[in-house]
């Protein structure tokens, strides 16, 4: 009975990772710049591509770690260029937030076509780091390491930001310029509003393809995939609230274990429970359960 | 919210009123001066027109954007296609219009309610989340909906019993099509209207003067899911056939698309929206096909960027003002 149970947390494991960072992308960039955006969801899109192909190619039939790290890093690294470039030439401009939503949706619309261009709409995959980093029993299941390492890498990921942000003098400054700061206070202070902003961005890029990179060996890269993980990444936010990082990890756990528990019970509901349960946050606790609301 | 909203009085109207009646006249003649395809296409039109006044509705009046209304067509697509045509009962219009429209009006409340608990991005965000649920469903639910294959061979409706033709369905469409554009003017010339753009210049002002910002709010929801609703019910009838995809956010954004083309800012804005979208994708998916996605949004993308929300109307308007300026004050000659 209890591995039977504990069988739904570690299949959730790899879900519940990829929400964690992907949800914190957007999360991140809400709490700190204040700014609306949805190209998170297509810069998700084109690091599974990304990792897809840059895996098949490099390694062919063998597998290497530390290739894959390597490939995690470069993917991730491009994310953030292409989430500041994007800023700057295009995002910055957009003066509303229903106007920020209009081009950003729209933006999200050339990412898949242009996706679909160069990789046609068949899916690819690249199972290589799944399949031959092995397995450990755990308690009764039998659970592949990658979900270990997926999971890992997102525990290591918050508790970096967490530190960055609440120990660190540019933690400190980031912290001034969000939601729950005061920016104008912030700027005539000293702090560089202009690159606190990109840097921002770039994280959250980093943190969007890094998403799509680490969910790519198991999910491969396909042409709607961007639309669900826009949906989970959404969901996560509402039912957790904007800004808090325990927030953040612990939303994705109930929506990666009530779809996981859904998926196998009743498949119909799959992507309805999480919506459910984000109706259900809304009418409780409208900011979220761990998120607050800011005086914006 | 305390958004940036119109606050001129508007006008009641009248002049608008006489610029559709012309339009409906002409549209009543053109079947017999284009081919049958330009007519369904203008067919189209017609039926988009009044979703997209439910998106303008949301935005002029609310500044919110609403990328949900690919759900209230499914809704009254699928009412269509189960009456109509996989659990035959009727093909009678008069039953299945009403049908569909109550449908839709009875989710967008119930929605309404959970959906604009927060405003701005998160009403949009979790409309766009609405239709990925209600798409995975009916995608899901393959027994009862058919699931990707769709549902076709929706059998065409009659009026009265009497059995409606190709041409027939066209004059359906274009009398409902312009009933409701007639009621999206007069709701738009409305105390209504002032009451909406009240909450959305400053909510706290607007509760404090006795506005019923919950009641309102809702009731424009139900507005515009009645409007896609009643589309819903004759794109069905028009296609005879309807699949999952009308479920899905990329539909529910063309709508949005449409909006933004035409411009929210006029009342003509959806009218000349969604003909220039549709046209738009015509002549797209006719010369370009695989490109029809990027050459979309970043036309739409160009379009936010540079003129924000006034569209095809607003540069027209700007354009005209500007024109009129000169005549009135033409420039000294030195």
């Amino acid at each position: 009975m209890l591995s039977n149970s504990l069988s739904y947390i570690f299949n959730a494991l790899p879900i519940v990772s990829y929400i964690i960072i992907l949800s914190f992308s957007l999360n991140f960039l809400l709490y700190i710049s204040g700014r609306v955006s949805l190209t998170f969801a297509g810069i998700y899109l084109l690091g599974a591509y990304l990792t897809v192909s840059l895996g098949t190619l490099l390694s062919g039939n063998s597998f290497s770690l530390f290739l894959f790290l390597a490939i995690l890093i470069v993917v991730s690294l491009l994310g953030a260029a292409l989430s500041i470039i994007i800023y700057e030439i295009f995002e910055r401009f957009l003066k509303t937030d229903a106007h920020r939503m209009i081009a950003t949706c729209s933006l999200l619309l050339v990412f898949s076509g242009v996706i679909k261009l160069i990789w046609g709409t068949t899916s690819v995959t690249f199972s290589a780091p799944f399949l031959k980093l092995g397995m450990t029993e755990v308690f009764g299941n039998i659970v592949p390491n990658y979900y270990f390492f997926m999971f890992g890498v997102a525990l290591v990921l918050m508790l970096a930001l967490a530190y960055f942000l609440y120990e660190t003098s540019w933690g400190l400054r980031f912290r001034a310029t969000s939601l729950d700061g005061d920016r104008i206070m912030a700027q005539s202070c000293g702090v560089n509003q202009n690159l606190v902003t990109i840097i921002t961005f770039g994280i959250s890029g980093m943190l969007a393809s890094l998403a799509g990179g680490l969910y790519a060996p198991i999910a491969g890269a396909s042409y709607g995939i961007e639309s669900n993980a826009l949906l989970l990444a959404v969901l996560t936010i509402i039912i957790g609230g904007v800004g808090s990082i325990q927030g953040a990890v612990l939303t994705a756990f109930i929506i990666g274990i009530a779809g996981g528990v859904t998926a196998i019970q009743i498949p119909l509901l799959e992507l309805a429970i999480p919506f459910i349960i984000a109706c259900a946050t809304l009418m409780l606790r409208p900011y979220g359960i761990w998120g607050k609301e800011f005086k914006h | 919210m305390n958004a940036e909203v119109d606050k001129k009085i508007p006008s009641r109207g009248n002049s608008a009123l006489i610029t559709i009646l012309i339009l409906a006249v002409v549209a009543m003649v053109i079947p017999f001066l284009v081919s049958g395809y330009q007519r369904t296409l203008i067919q189209k039109g017609l039926l988009w027109i009044p979703a997209t006044f439910g998106v303008y509705i949301l935005y002029n009046l609310l500044r919110q954007v609403h990328f949900a209304q690919s759900i209230f067509i499914g809704l009254g697509s699928y009412v269509t296609a189960f009456l109509a045509g996989r659990y035959y009962v009727t093909n009678e219009l008069l039953i299945v219009l009403p049908a569909g429209l109550l449908l839709s009006m009875v989710v967008a409340y119930v929605l309404g309610i959970f959906l604009m608990k927060r405003t701005g991005f998160y009403f949009a965000v979790m409309g766009i989340a609405v239709t990925m649920v209600f798409w995975s469903l009916i995608y899901k639910a393959r027994e009862i909906t058919g699931g990707s294959d769709g549902i076709s061979g929706i059998k065409t409706p009659s009026l009265c019993t009497i059995q409606l033709n190709d041409l027939g369905l066209y004059y359906v469409c274009l009398i409902v099509s312009v009933a409701m554009i007639v009621l999206m003017l007069r709701i738009l010339h409305s105390g209504f209207s002032l009451q909406l753009r009240a909450i959305a210049g400053d909510l706290e002002k607007a509760e404090s003067i006795g506005i019923p910002v919950k009641s309102m709010q809702r009731i424009a929801f139900v507005i515009a899911g009645a409007s896609a609703g009643v589309t819903g019910v004759l794109l069905a009838f028009s296609y005879n056939y309807v699949d999952p995809s009308t479920f899905g956010w990329e539909y529910g954004a063309d709508f949005v698309q449409s909006a933004i083309i035409g411009g929210v800012n006029s009342f003509a804005g959806p009218i000349v929206g969604t003909f220039g979208f549709i046209n738009l994708e015509f002549w797209i998916s006719t010369w370009f096909a695989n490109l029809w996605e990027i050459i979309i949004g970043l036309t739409i993308a160009i379009i936010v960027v540079t003129v924000g929300e006034e569209g095809i109307t607003g540069i027209t308007i700007a354009l005209f003002n500007r024109i009129k300026g000169k005549l009135r004050n033409p420039p000294e000659s030195t």
